[in-house]
């Protein structure tokens, strides 16, 4: 009987069972996450060519992703995790807090980093490593750690320690212009000359595995295309047909360029394989095509094309060859480029007076300006983990460097000090 | 005979002398001395003959016998016999080499005529083999002929085939345009009207944000409370809480699609108890951020009932899906 009874009293709990109330969330919040980044304590007291922990908490900030605490609103700086007060941490509305300590052996002459990520919600430990570097490969470590936290928090792979390529150009007399190829880390450090002419250069591209840039230069007395290699310095001319030679852009699988070249009589985009040096042309139309980019699947390419009476931005399937018109708002969309899932075209948009970069999502069709407030931005180029872009604005007299998430959410200019910096190509993960 | 041969020559010399002596002048003197002279030389020849026949008659000849042995006899007739035979073999002989040469005469005739006749036929051989060549030649050049105008006439039909495709593709490719064309006005008005309609909702929003801000300063405390009680306790509340959740949740880049559900379970103080993850996204970033979410918030807001607080409250699951 007592069975029976239990039984029931068990059926009768099942639809109190299913009616759980079941509240939906679908939108979160705009802020970016807060995280403490606590300055890394030096044990010993010895000298550091670079502040790890102020390098990383950079890196986060400039993602547009973080918020991160400055260290003067932090109450205590613990260096290991039994040291976190997590009741003072969620008093600051802290997510995440990094700690770390660091050291140094006289024997290895080398930096050793202990840090740790913890989770103040959850007060947990969510990633922690030791690592070790000579002074010299400090950034690279702190751009590593970095890297690691954001992925960690994000599932997007951190694009921290990545390159970027750019042109400065420096007037030296009334006729004479220094043009010089640069290249840095991603937050413009740490950058070197790899190249340096009196004539211009342009339209930088790297290639798929990193080891390559290719671009566009008169430096020989007419525009020929040219490779090089990053680290000797190699370089070797691809091709210099008559007429135009211009904008080069890697393939995915770094078997081919596109380019654009004149050598027709008129400014239409090909495709060169560097194994067998041959020639594709894809398009033949009496207006201009050029700035072509590659999908991320290498089956397609869109470029800029006047063919409409404006510059517009243009699909074309390789193989079929047949252009479609991607942009129709505003009557200059040029220097597209896909991110690297495809989802989205990225391109220089004119509206209100200015040059903007702007974003396309390719199912819904939809148009965000990302640079409103800049003007005469141009050369959009994407992290390779897609979460920013990359590109060149003008800021009082001269052009700078200015990096967007993509998103419109975050943006901040890259320090410059070499007059006007154009071009700017950011490279694809190194490791 | 010869006799009267030399008389005539005689005669002939003489009236050539004659004439060499007279002039044509004296033709007809001459011709009649001439007719003259031959009459009476004539009947002088005639004279002189028959008295010259009387003089120099000569003295026959008669048989001379002489008297021969029968051997002998019999020698001169086997040697006139053999002399016979001979002539009659030489006569047979040359009539066997006549024949012969006869033979051989109607054996080259023979020759020659058939060999005439092969040539004759082997000419009408060639002939009719010229003949026949040569109508083959017609026949080809007729056929070729033939061929050509039927290629030109097919030609002709392929090209004005290729005319009306190509006229037809051309049609075709205008209308594609044309349609391509309205298409892309149509895309380019439904972008615009998008963009349009994106503007209008978002200047509503904005609107309406900035309404609900004013109308939020606007009201007071027992305004507010008010309001709430004209919600049902469970709406309200429910609304609290994902207000609260949502400040609290920054969701990760690239989390389009996914969803996690979480079971919260509170005090009736409205703190958090326990959070657990009942339905995961796959993506261990995402499920976080949400577990976060939850986290993050401080204290929930949950009605004072306590028969509503754990009817409702006291257990309750949240969806964290971004739109």
């Amino acid at each position: 009987m007592k069975l029976i009874i239990i039984f029931f009293s068990f059926l009768l709990c099942v639809p109190f069972a299913y009616a759980e109330l079941m509240i939906e969330i679908t939108e979160g919040s705009d802020s970016a996450l807060p995280i403490a980044v606590v300055p890394f304590a030096n044990k010993g007291g010895f000298a550091v060519p670079y502040d790890v922990s102020r390098i990383v908490a950079n890196d986060l900030q400039r993602s547009g992703d973080f918020d991160t605490l400055p260290s003067s609103k932090m109450l205590s700086l613990p260096e290991k995790f039994s040291q976190v007060h997590f009741r003072d941490w969620r008093m600051l509305g802290q997510s995440y807090v990094l700690i770390g300590q660091l050291k140094y052996s006289d024997y290895t002459k080398k930096y050793e980093i202990s840090y740790e990520l913890i989770d103040v919600l959850s007060q947990q430990r969510v990633l922690g490593e030791v690592l070790s570097a000579g002074p010299k490969g400090l950034r690279k470590l702190a751009h590593k750690i970095s890297d690691a936290v954001y992925e960690v928090i994000t599932g997007v792979r951190g694009a921290f320690s990545t390159k970027i390529a750019y042109i400065t150009v420096k007037q030296l007399t009334k006729n004479k212009r220094e043009y010089k190829l640069h290249v840095s880390d991603a937050d413009g450090k740490n950058d070197y000359v790899l190249f340096k002419s009196n004539e211009p250069m342009l339209s930088l591209s790297w290639s798929n595995d990193g080891k390559h840039l290719a671009y566009s230069s008169f430096h020989s007395g007419r525009p020929a295309i040219y490779i090089q290699h990053v680290r000797s310095g190699h370089q070797r001319k691809v091709t210099s047909f008559k007429g135009l030679n211009s904008a080069p852009m890697w393939s995915p699988d770094d078997s081919s360029l596109v380019m654009t070249l004149s050598k027709d009589g008129n400014a239409e985009i090909y495709t060169f394989n560097l194994s067998t040096n041959k020639l594709n042309r894809l398009t033949n139309h009496y207006a201009i095509d050029t700035e072509a980019s590659w999908s991320p699947d290498g089956k397609e390419v869109v470029f800029t094309s006047d063919r409409s009476g404006k510059p517009q931005v243009y699909r074309m399937n390789i193989k079929e060859k047949k252009p479609e018109r991607l942009t129709f708002v505003g009557n200059y969309n040029a220097r597209p480029r896909f991110s690297s899932d495809g989802e989205s075209l990225y391109y220089v948009h004119q509206s209100n007076g200015g040059f903007h970069i702007a974003a396309i999502n390719m199912k819904t069709e939809e148009q965000l300006v990302l640079t409103s407030k800049t003007s005469l931005d141009e050369s959009p180029s994407l992290s390779p983990n897609g979460r920013m872009i990359i590109y060149s604005t003008l800021r009082g007299k001269n052009s700078v460097l200015a990096v967007v998430s993509v998103d419109g959410g975050s943006k901040y200019f890259l320090p410059s000090n070499s007059g006007d910096v154009r071009e700017p190509a950011w490279s694809p993960f190194l490791n | 005979m010869k006799k009267s041969v030399s008389k005539e020559t005689k005669i002939n010399l003489l009236l050539g002398a004659l004439k060499s002596v007279y002039s044509t002048k004296d033709k007809r003197f001459l011709i009649a001395s001439l007719l003259l002279h031959f009459v009476l030389f004539s009947m002088l020849l005639v004279s002189w003959q028959s008295s010259e026949a009387v003089k120099i008659r000569a003295i026959p000849n008669s048989v001379q016998a002489r008297v021969v042995s029968l051997d002998e006899l019999q020698a001169l007739r086997s040697k006139r016999e053999a002399e016979q035979k001979k002539i009659v073999d030489k006569k047979k002989a040359l009539a066997k080499q006549k024949k012969e040469k006869l033979r051989k005469k109607e054996l080259k005739r023979k020759k020659e005529l058939k060999r005439k006749k092969d040539l004759k036929k082997k000419e009408a051989v060639e002939k009719k083999k010229k003949q026949a060549k040569r109508k083959a030649a017609e026949q080809k050049k007729i056929l070729i002929q033939k061929k050509e105008k039927e290629k030109k006439k097919r030609l002709k039909k392929e090209k004005q085939q290729k005319e009306v495709r190509r006229k037809e593709q051309e049609r075709l490719k205008e209308e594609k345009k044309k349609e391509e064309l309205v298409k892309r006005k149509a895309r380019e008005q439904r972008l615009l009207d998008k963009m349009l309609q994106a503007e209008a909702e978002r200047e509503q929003a904005l609107e309406q944000s900035l309404e609900a801000e004013r109308a939020a300063q606007a009201l007071s405390h027992q305004q507010e409370l008010a309001l709430a009680q004209e919600l049902s306790e469970t709406e309200r509340f429910l609304s609290l809480i994902r207000s609260r959740v949502v400040n609290q949740w920054h969701i990760p880049p690239k989390s389009a699609g996914l969803s996690v559900v979480l079971q919260i379970r509170l005090l009736p103080t409205g703190e958090l108890s326990s959070v657990r993850i009942i339905e995961k996204s796959g993506v261990k970033a995402f499920d976080q951020s949400a577990e976060n979410a939850a986290r993050g918030v401080r204290k929930y807001p949950v009605p004072e009932k306590r028969e509503l607080f754990e009817k409702q409250f006291r257990v309750f699951s949240m969806r964290f899906a971004p739109s």
